[in-house]
């Protein structure tokens, strides 16, 4: 958060990303709650199939190893999304720091992952080119890169491709959702572009968005870079 | 007496699978699919006597796909699941014309017996 901001500009950036931070955690709780439930039926699969052993109809041990497999695929899932959400929760262990563009990335591909299937599209991620850090807010950073790939999604409508890209010049970063131009453009829509252009500016950043018409739309964030290759001053 | 025929709706395949292999277990003739708008077309080409539809799924909602199923389909049972306790999904689903609304995670006992009361009484 910049240092000019007042004490009442930081309230209002607290509390929305106290709010971001709840709509996240919710939304992890479905994730693991539909684990859960595949577990509870897998779990019940296995009790039907020794019921109807003890009533002469055997055993198959593939079919019971091929259920434990996906017993398994599905612990593995569930630690994967507690990991991703024990990260977030760390995300204001401090409130204000120097944080990698990697681990910025790694974050927000978690969070957007259930948005992502839920708008039965996919997204495509081009890694940094090197090694480089922000300095800021970081649970509003991952606000601001995870609202600009959901204004993408309502912007193209469901079911398509979405690519995200981190770009690396001139002492800032820019990242960008490229997906279809506006399919479905409404006020939701515009809504969305107004609150993300608002997070940006607070977080010290902007926001560009690009062809209003057209078949594309590209919607960037930029903010200037603490650090790149690790050492290099650039701020 | 024919067993009964069962559209199962969900986005999460494995969940899908499993309840699909569960009431095959019980007698009942399961299809399982794990988009909507693929069940409305799916229910265009054959009969089901009930249909299991999750509430939240992608692209379209489970609500919705109850509204078309029984536009196609009048006499059909459908009973929504829900990963959610909230009472305003049990009156939204039955203003949809739900039979049932079971919370998630079910019981497979409870949900046949909801099954077969709703062909036999609904």
């Amino acid at each position: 958060m910049s240092p000019t901001k007042t004490s009442s500009d930081h309230q209002l950036i607290l509390e929305r990303a106290l709010k971001f931070l709840g709509r996240q955690v919710a939304r992890q709780t479905h994730e693991i709650t539909n684990v859960i439930n595949i577990i509870n039926e897998l779990a019940g699969l296995i009790g039907d199939m020794t019921a109807a052993s003890r009533q002469a109809k055997p055993l198959d041990p593939e079919r019971i190893e091929g259920i434990v497999e996906r017993l398994q695929r599905q612990i593995k899932r569930e630690e994967l999304i507690l990991r991703g959400v024990n990260r977030l929760a760390h995300s204001v262990d401090v409130l204000s720091g120097i944080f990698g563009i990697e681990e910025l990335n790694e974050r927000v591909v978690f969070l957007a992952e259930r948005p992502i299937r839920l708008g039965q599209a996919s997204l495509e991620v081009e890694p940094p080119e090197r090694s480089a850090s922000l300095e800021g807010f970081v649970l509003g950073h991952q606000q601001a890169v995870l609202g600009a790939i959901e204004l993408a999604l309502a912007s193209g409508g469901a079911g398509h491709d979405l690519r995200l890209r981190y770009g690396l010049h001139a002492g800032e970063v820019e990242i960008s959702v490229e997906g279809p131009a506006c399919a479905t453009c409404n006020a939701e829509v515009d809504a969305l572009q107004q609150a993300l252009s608002a997070l940006a500016t607070e977080l010290g950043g902007r926001l560009t968005t690009s062809p209003e018409t057209g078949s594309t739309l590209r919607v960037a964030l930029v903010f200037g870079l603490a650090r790149a290759n690790d050492s290099e001053e650039v701020k | 007496m024919d067993p009964l025929r069962v559209l199962v709706v969900d986005d999460e395949p494995e969940f899908v699978s499993a309840i699909v292999e569960r009431l095959e277990i019980r007698g009942f003739t399961t299809t399982g699919l794990t988009d909507g708008n693929e069940a409305v077309e799916k229910a265009r080409q054959a009969h089901y006597d009930v249909a299991i539809i999750d509430l939240k799924m992608p692209g379209i909602s489970g609500l919705d796909v109850i509204r078309q199923l029984q536009q196609q389909q009048p006499g059909l049972k459908c009973i929504l699941l829900t990963g959610h306790g909230a009472a305003e999904n049990e009156i939204k689903g039955r203003e949809c014309g739900a039979y049932a609304c079971l919370m998630k995670p079910i019981d497979i006992n409870i949900l046949a017996e909801t099954m077969q009361d709703a062909v036999e009484n609904g």
